[in-house]
């Protein structure tokens, strides 16, 4: 389970005008870890994410991913390394106006039309939709899906690219407790099928604790924990020991 | 004079930001399908709003100034009047202000939205460049839709005018064109019919800039929508002042 790491944040400070949002946070991600953020609203989690993929730039400090640090990077430099990152953002993130097929095809045709035929990328989107159980729903907008059918096409648009680096921003914000550990499945498939590392922001405790290898717990910009879920559940700091805690779910 | 310099630095970047648009739209690979579903969306679906306000345009001005050009026995420079007056000034300016209208305000609440539910970041998450998707495609198809659109408004306010000459003189066709376009050049129309390339690019650049840069959830929606409205009408009729006095400098002796 230690691989390499793939992730490393080395004393990462990001504020937003007067607000620190991030103050100096370092971590490390291995290679096949499923890391689970934890934290109260507002914490800097999303804005964890959204670092590691380059979206958002830290004030101070690096965001090694792989051997790179990827605040550095831009243009071909970034775009070579987020061909390996998927990223399932908190809304999906469908595009309104492409079908859930040609939702899927994008980033494959962006990164792969030179080397794919049409028809081998409509059979590798085809395929991804088997796999989150969504086949029969190639050609419907996304506003023709339930909330627990565009995570899952989220999911699979995250996927596609079969990415070493899985981002999750709230893979449960507005599913019911059934729809929302239906994603956990998936995400803990993924996992074992592909070896994929995960991060995920989450607010759901019991999630958390199906998924993770180790759990990161920030709180007003300083990481207070990080661990395994049985380390936390044993940390000094009352927090940490509260947000684990199972009675949260 | 806060709000004139805020004014003015506003329409500086969002002049940097369609100039930006403009020399991407040069740069491979280029968004052909986005471009001409951008032209379809902003052009095609513009017509039947441009060719209705053109005809009804068309009959209005041909009854107002009817009854002014009888008072000086000057009746029969009606077809000129409606012909120089549209398509030196009124088809251009009155089809931008109702594309700003209904273009402008779209491009703008759509691309906030994007912006708010988080399409734009998960397009540059995909490294696929969000500005050229979203923002080349939009500006380059208001540049080449504007002044086929200005085309539908001359010819349709033609009609109306016609038809309206038609019921209270008998005037026919062949007369009416004739007197129409017996005054004008192909300067009196080319000119003012490419400057609406600069509305275009004005009503893309500015509704764009609001849309992708405005990052304040739904009210940003409204606020990107109504600022890409009353921006561009605000500079449209700005530049056309500026954009006669052009034309002017380098066709002195048009019909203008």
């Amino acid at each position: 389970m230690s691989g390499q790491p793939v992730v490393e944040f080395k004393q990462v400070s990001k504020s937003f005008g007067q607000r620190k949002v991030l103050d100096h946070v370092s971590f490390t991600v291995n290679e096949g870890e499923v890391l689970c953020i934890l934290g109260r609203s507002g914490t800097g989690k999303s804005v964890t994410l959204k670092l590691m993929i380059g979206l958002l730039k830290p004030d101070s400090g690096s965001v090694l991913v792989g051997s790179e640090d990827i605040s550095q990077l831009e243009g071909d430099g970034l775009a070579k390394i987020r061909r390996d990152i998927g990223f399932l953002f908190q809304s999906a993130a469908l595009f309104d106006s492409f079908t859930v097929g040609d939702n899927l095809a994008l980033p494959v045709k962006h990164f792969d039309k030179k080397h794919k035929s049409p028809k081998q990328i409509q059979t590798e989107v085809e395929d991804m939709l088997r796999q989150v159980g969504l086949e029969k729903d190639v050609n419907k907008l996304p506003s023709e899906l339930s909330g627990g059918m565009k995570k899952r096409a989220g999911l699979a648009r995250a996927l596609v690219l079969n990415p070493k680096l899985l981002l999750v921003d709230e893979p449960s914000s507005g599913l019911d407790r059934i729809t929302a550990s239906e994603i956990d499945e998936l995400l803990m498939k993924f996992n074992t099928e592909r070896n994929t590392t995960m991060i995920i922001v989450t607010h759901d405790v019991r999630g958390a604790r199906k998924l993770a290898d180790k759990v990161a717990v920030l709180d007003e910009g300083n990481l207070v924990g990080f661990g395994t879920v049985e380390e936390l559940d044993r940390s000094d700091n009352g927090l940490v020991r509260e947000l684990i805690s199972e009675s949260q779910s | 004079m806060s709000k004139i310099s805020r004014f003015l630095s506003a329409t500086g970047e969002m002049s940097s930001f369609g100039l930006r648009a403009i020399a991407a739209a040069f740069v491979p690979p280029y968004e052909w399908a986005a471009s001409l579903q951008q032209l379809e969306e902003i052009g095609a679906h513009s017509v039947p709003l441009v060719t209705a306000a053109g005809f009804a345009l068309g009959i209005v001005l041909t009854l107002h100034t009817h009854a002014t050009l009888i008072k000086f026995g000057a009746v029969a420079l009606s077809p000129t009047l409606q012909a120089v007056s549209f398509i030196t000034e009124l088809g251009p300016l009155v089809t931008a202000l109702l594309i700003a209208g209904r273009v402008g305000s779209g491009i703008g609440a759509e691309l906030a939205n994007l912006r708010a539910s988080e399409q734009i970041d998960a397009i540059d998450a995909m490294s696929v460049d969000s500005f050229k998707m979203l923002v080349v495609t939009r500006v380059v198809g208001c540049i080449i839709a504007m002044p086929l659109l200005t085309l539908f408004m001359d010819f349709t306010s033609l009609v109306g005018g016609f038809i309206s000459e038609r019921f209270s003189s008998h005037m026919s066709v062949t007369l009416y064109v004739h007197a129409a376009f017996a005054n004008l050049a192909w300067s009196d129309f080319l000119a003012p019919t490419l400057k609406t390339c600069v509305f275009g690019f004005i009503i893309g650049s500015v509704s764009s800039f609001f849309g992708y840069t405005i990052n304040e959830g739904s009210a940003g929606v409204r606020k990107a929508a109504t600022n890409s409205v009353v921006l561009s009408s605000l500079l449209i009729i700005l530049s056309d002042v500026l954009l006669v006095k052009i034309i002017y400098f380098f066709f002195p002796g048009g019909a203008l």
